[in-house]
């Protein structure tokens, strides 16, 4: 029996056991999508492992593990600095997020049918976690999407609010 | 034998066969520390320009760059016609090679720096306007403007930031322009 795990402004998540169903009511991710995220999350291992699509509104996923997702390690401006947060991570957030954005490239190009791209159109900073493991994950993958622009817009803002929010950060760190 | 001579703004470029002199009249100078580490550099990214021999803080020699066409050239989409040299390929591969180029700087800086009497800085290039990243005949892209890179406390390039918009900008309106014909 699933139970109700979560409730976005978008979507529900039950869990049953270690598997998550992710319910939406507005985003639909179509089969060619979800085929094309199987080949690439091959490949690239921080892509959440999705085990089954159901329709256009309902996946299974399996369930990770959070530690603490980039959007709360960053949060710069409070009294403390989130206890998890090391310039190392950070670090890594910063080579992480400028990786996926020439993996979906590079594989666009590779698989992608003429002049479409393929990647994550929500790359905002909570779609990035940290499990217990310390591995980084890309989660949300019902927003990969093959579209016909190379420019992925959310990965362009969201890249300046990264930078300045690791820089503000580790200027705190710097002083801790 | 130099057979062309350059004047920038910032420097005088004395060009033979194949090398390049280059003497900095104006702005940073570019101290042995970062000759060194540069030297480093380019061993693991062979797409930064040679640099053959340091004379001393105003002056270097280098290898010779026979440029086919900048990245600035490449995505120069408001001319009545695009470059010759554009294609979709190469609007690809700029994209890519530029994204790359910060992370190879971040992991430069993490892995070699610690080796150094500088542990927790940052080593990378300053000036990546498009103009400093070409297509050569070969085409192979370099990374040119060598003293352009030095070690800096920051850990944001604030050149990359100012010039990735740039160049996502102007490619998708290049790529725009290739498929209008």
């Amino acid at each position: 029996m699933d139970n109700l795990y979560l409730t976005t402004g978008q979507s529900k998540f039950y869990l049953n056991e270690d598997t998550l169903t992710k319910v939406s009511n507005s985003h639909a991710w179509g089969y060619e999508a979800y085929k094309f995220y199987l080949k690439f999350a091959k490949t690239h291992r921080y892509c959440v492992p999705v085990t089954a699509w159901k329709s256009n509104y309902e996946l299974q996923m399996k369930k990770l593990d959070i530690d603490v997702s980039v959007d709360d390690m960053l949060q710069y401006a409070g009294y403390d600095l989130h206890p998890k947060v090391t310039k190392e991570k950070i670090h890594r957030v910063i080579l992480f997020y400028q990786q996926i954005q020439i993996d979906f490239l590079k594989f666009s190009i590779k698989h992608a049918p003429q002049g479409k791209y393929f990647y994550h159109t929500d790359l905002h900073l909570q779609n990035l976690v940290f499990t217990t493991d310390d591995d980084l994950m890309l989660i949300d993958p019902n927003s990969f999407q093959l579209t016909k622009h190379v420019v992925n817009t959310e990965y362009v803002s969201y890249f300046n609010r990264l930078m300045w929010r690791a820089h503000m950060t580790m200027e705190r760190l710097k002083n801790v | 034998m130099y057979d062309t001579k350059i004047i920038t703004a910032n420097s005088e470029l004395s060009l033979a066969n194949k090398k390049v002199v280059k003497k900095i009249t104006q702005g940073r100078l570019w101290p042995i520390h970062n000759y060194n580490l540069y030297q480093r550099y380019s061993e693991i990214y062979p797409y930064a320009v040679k640099v053959l021999k340091w004379i001393d803080e105003n002056e270097i020699k280098m290898e010779r760059v026979n440029v086919e066409l900048s990245f600035s050239d490449l995505l120069e989409y408001e001319r009545d016609k695009l470059h010759t040299g554009v294609t979709k390929e190469r609007v690809h591969r700029a994209v890519m090679f530029y994204q790359g180029l910060q992370n190879d700087f971040y992991k430069f800086s993490f892995e070699e720096m610690p080796k150094t009497s500088m542990p927790s800085k940052y080593f990378y290039h300053h000036d990546l306007n498009l103009s400093n990243i070409v297509f050569d005949m070969n085409d192979n892209i370099k990374l040119i403007d060598p003293n352009g890179f030095w070690v800096s406390d920051m850990f944001v390039n604030r050149s990359y930031i100012v010039n990735f918009n740039s160049i996502m900008w102007k490619a998708h309106l290049t790529l725009q322009r290739l498929e209008d014909g």
